[in-house]
């Protein structure tokens, strides 16, 4: 009986003007390969964060998407909300 | 010469009666001295056939009966010298009509009619259908049939054929035939056996099977649909027009079962002119999963394990957008309690999120617990980040979430809130200070805070 435990992506969604980026991670646990398990774990992006640790197919969307456009844009965003 | 043949010289020889005029110049007519007659020959037959000789074995000949056209006239055959005896076999040509006619036991078996239909116990067979009456058998009242007696050994049978031809395929281009060897009847269109009813009774069909416009009952007579009708028992109901093409009825448990590959699918389709399978029911027995489609899509599937999966959500009291359930999940996410400079504590004891989203909605739990808060965190204001989902709304729309319990939080016992913007993944967190709210700063922090909030946002 062999037990064991996988980390997949199981969604990469791009969402709203300043791009933010959802991350679904799925936990698959399986006995003797049939699958006994699948519990979901989220994170979101947005373009100030480090995402030098994500998984690679998650830092090339991101890379893609965040322009610098968005990224000033976000930044203005947030600085008009912690005046 | 003979006396007999020399007529010209001897005038006594020229017989001569009131009834007879023999002008033959040969023996026409002898007469032996059994009492036979033979004409055209000194030969007689044999046996039943002894008596009148006709003709010669040299010559054509033969006897020609002559009467009026409005009459009757007969070759009899009788055992007796009164009533139906003395015709209990007859041939008899009427010329009344042009009909020959054959009997016995001094009753009209066969008839061929001027047409050259032929009547067998029947005088009328040109009244028929012009289609199929060479050959009528019966007289319309009791009984009638006709029987092909053939072997029973290995390759004997009983065949009626239809021909078009006399060479190739065309003199069994259709046909009926009973194998009696292996007791199967077998049904010719063609040249090739299309239909076979074998010895059990079991129809196999070498082209499929056609349902005739009257359709086919199955167990029972059908009365029921335009096609099909497989009937157990008689239920006293009804078929809707829109359905019945094929109906299956009985008064018990009824049903209908598909057989298919372990590893493969059985469907049902729903077809039309431009679309084979526009509607489609099918169960993977690969998977054990049943689906179904329409537009060449999956929509709904029930999986091995009994889930329903709806693939493009379900519309309650509408059908647009605001009415339709088209997401469910849930699962857990690790908050921070960071600042606006995305600058965290040191390190901290329990960061712990949960999530429930239900369509847009989604509704979150966050408990947070800070070990040690370090040095580094100098924005303007706290928040408890990394949310499962990104909100939506305007730019200044947000969304409120209470704080059930806090502890080692500098706010001066006043009460603590937070708020969600539109596009970020974090909580702004407040606390009320007399009228307004005022945000809870990096100052406010200490080793051992803790806050525990919830509360629902909308997500895109």
């Amino acid at each position: 009986m062999a037990i064991t435990k996988t980390i997949e992506i199981a969604k990469i969604e791009v969402v709203g003007e300043y791009k933010a980026v959802q991350v679904a991670t799925d936990t698959v646990i399986k006995e003797d390969d049939v699958e006994i398990s699948r519990s979901r774990h989220r994170h979101v992006l947005h373009p100030d964060m480090d995402i030098s640790s994500e998984d690679a197919e998650v830092q090339a969307i991101s890379n893609v998407v965040w322009t610098d456009a968005v990224k000033d844009a976000w930044t203005a965003k947030l600085a008009s909300e912690t005046q | 010469m003979t006396n007999a043949r020399d007529k010209a010289n001897n005038p006594q020889l020229n017989f001569t009666s009131k009834g007879i005029d023999d002008n033959a110049d040969a023996v026409a007519i002898t007469i032996d001295s059994s009492g036979k007659v033979a004409i055209g020959s000194t030969d007689n037959g044999v046996g039943g056939t002894i008596d009148l000789s006709v003709g010669s074995t040299s010559s054509s000949g033969g006897i020609t009966l002559w009467s009026p056209t409005s009459s009757t006239h007969s070759l009899g055959f009788g055992d007796g010298t009164s009533g139906a005896d003395r015709y209990r076999g007859y041939l008899e040509y009427a010329h009344n009509g042009d009909s020959m006619r054959f009997a016995t036991a001094s009753t009209e078996r066969m008839r061929i009619v001027a047409d050259g239909s032929v009547g067998i116990a029947n005088t009328i067979p040109s009244t028929f259908n012009s289609q199929a009456r060479n050959l009528v058998i019966g007289s319309g009242s009791g009984d009638a049939g006709m029987t092909i007696y053939s072997g029973s050994g290995s390759g004997d049978s009983g065949n009626i054929f239809f021909a078009d031809g006399t060479s190739g395929s065309d003199p069994v281009r259709g046909g009926i035939t009973y194998k009696h060897d292996t007791n199967q009847m077998l049904f010719r269109v063609n040249d090739v056996n299309k239909l076979t009813i074998d010895s059990s009774g079991n129809v196999n069909a070498v082209s499929g099977l056609s349902v005739p416009s009257e359709g086919i009952g199955v167990l029972a007579t059908k009365d029921l649909g335009i096609g099909i009708h497989i009937k157990e028992s008689d239920t006293g109901g009804s078929v809707d027009a829109w359905a019945d093409h094929l109906v299956i009825e009985g008064n018990t448990d009824v049903g209908m079962t598909i057989l298919a590959g372990a590893t493969s699918d059985a469907s049902i389709n729903f077809a039309d002119s431009g679309d084979n399978d526009a509607g489609r029911i099918t169960y993977n027995h690969n998977f054990n999963e049943l689906k179904f489609y329409n537009g060449g899509a999956e929509r709904i599937g029930i999986d091995t394990a009994g889930l329903i999966k709806v693939n493009n959500g379900i519309a309650l009291g509408g059908t647009g957008s605001a009415n339709t359930l088209d997401d469910y999940e849930e699962g857990t996410f690790t908050p921070d309690l960071d600042d606006s400079s995305n600058n965290s504590p040191t390190s901290m004891y329990q960061a712990q999120g949960f999530y429930t989203k239900v369509g847009r909605a989604v509704t979150i739990q966050v408990y947070v617990e800070v070990n040690v808060k370090g040095s580094g965190m100098s924005g303007n204001v706290m928040r408890i980040s990394n949310l499962p989902f990104t909100p939506v709304g305007t730019n200044l729309s947000f969304h409120s979430m209470a704080v059930s319990y806090i502890s080692n939080l500098d706010v001066n016992s006043k009460p603590v809130g937070g708020a969600v913007y539109s596009d970020n993944s974090f909580i702004y967190l407040y606390y009320i200070n007399g009228d307004n709210s005022a945000q809870i700063t990096p100052s406010m922090i200490s080793n051992g805070t803790r806050i525990a909030l919830g509360g629902t946002y909308m997500s895109s």
